[in-house]
């Protein structure tokens, strides 16, 4: 495969990729919260609860993957989109944890997570529009 | 002092009769790209510039220069 042919195909290959970890991941949680409580031996337990980090292990080697196809423009639009929704996750986070001083019901640290997605989501969404 | 380097590229392009799509094909880039480096939201690196340069059959400082 040429190179011309890996940067046009990126965007496919990225989505692929992407897609396939998050639907891996969506299924893990249907199985585990389908059969958490069903399940008693405490090795298969672990194993059950566990089955979703592989597919978030996955989805982030087809960011990195993505991130090495890309041109020298994507690149930087990519990491600042990424450094911009970091910051904001942990300007949200801080937030909320202090917020549950107050009696704000706290949240799993896993919720960092869509938060972050959502941030990373829109400062992309924003990137794309202006690149138009 | 802010720096700006300006380019003729979207001159170029035109005069040779390239789509944003083509050109972005010839240098291996996306066709965003080339609109941000032609609209001077993006510097390229060196060697991209030399591959734009390259491919017009000019010297990067006839396609690029630095304003103070």
């Amino acid at each position: 495969m040429t190179t011309t042919t890996s940067v046009k195909r990126a965007p496919i290959a990225y989505f692929t990729e992407f897609g396939i970890a998050m639907a891996l991941f969506v299924a893990a949680m249907l199985l585990r919260g389908r059969f958490a409580d069903t399940v008693s031996d405490p090795r298969e337990r672990l194993a059950l609860l566990a089955m979703p980090i592989l597919p978030i292990w996955l989805a982030l080697l087809a960011v990195i993957r993505h991130y090495r196809r890309i041109d020298e423009f994507a690149k930087l639009v990519l990491v600042r989109n990424l450094a911009l929704a970091a910051g904001l996750t942990a300007c949200t986070v801080l937030s909320y944890g202090l917020l549950t001083d107050a009696g704000f019901p706290p949240l799993p640290v896993s919720f960092a997570w869509p938060v972050m997605a959502a941030f990373w989501g829109l400062s992309t969404a924003v990137s794309e529009w202006r690149a138009r | 002092m802010a720096r700006a380097v300006r380019n003729l590229l979207k001159q170029l392009r035109a005069q040779r009769g390239m789509t944003q799509a083509e050109l972005a094909e010839r240098l291996n880039v996306s066709r965003q790209t080339v609109n941000a480096i032609e609209t001077e939201r993006y510097d390229p690196s060196l060697p991209l510039a030399f591959t734009i340069a390259k491919v017009f059959g000019l010297k990067i400082e006839e396609i690029f220069t630095a304003e103070a």
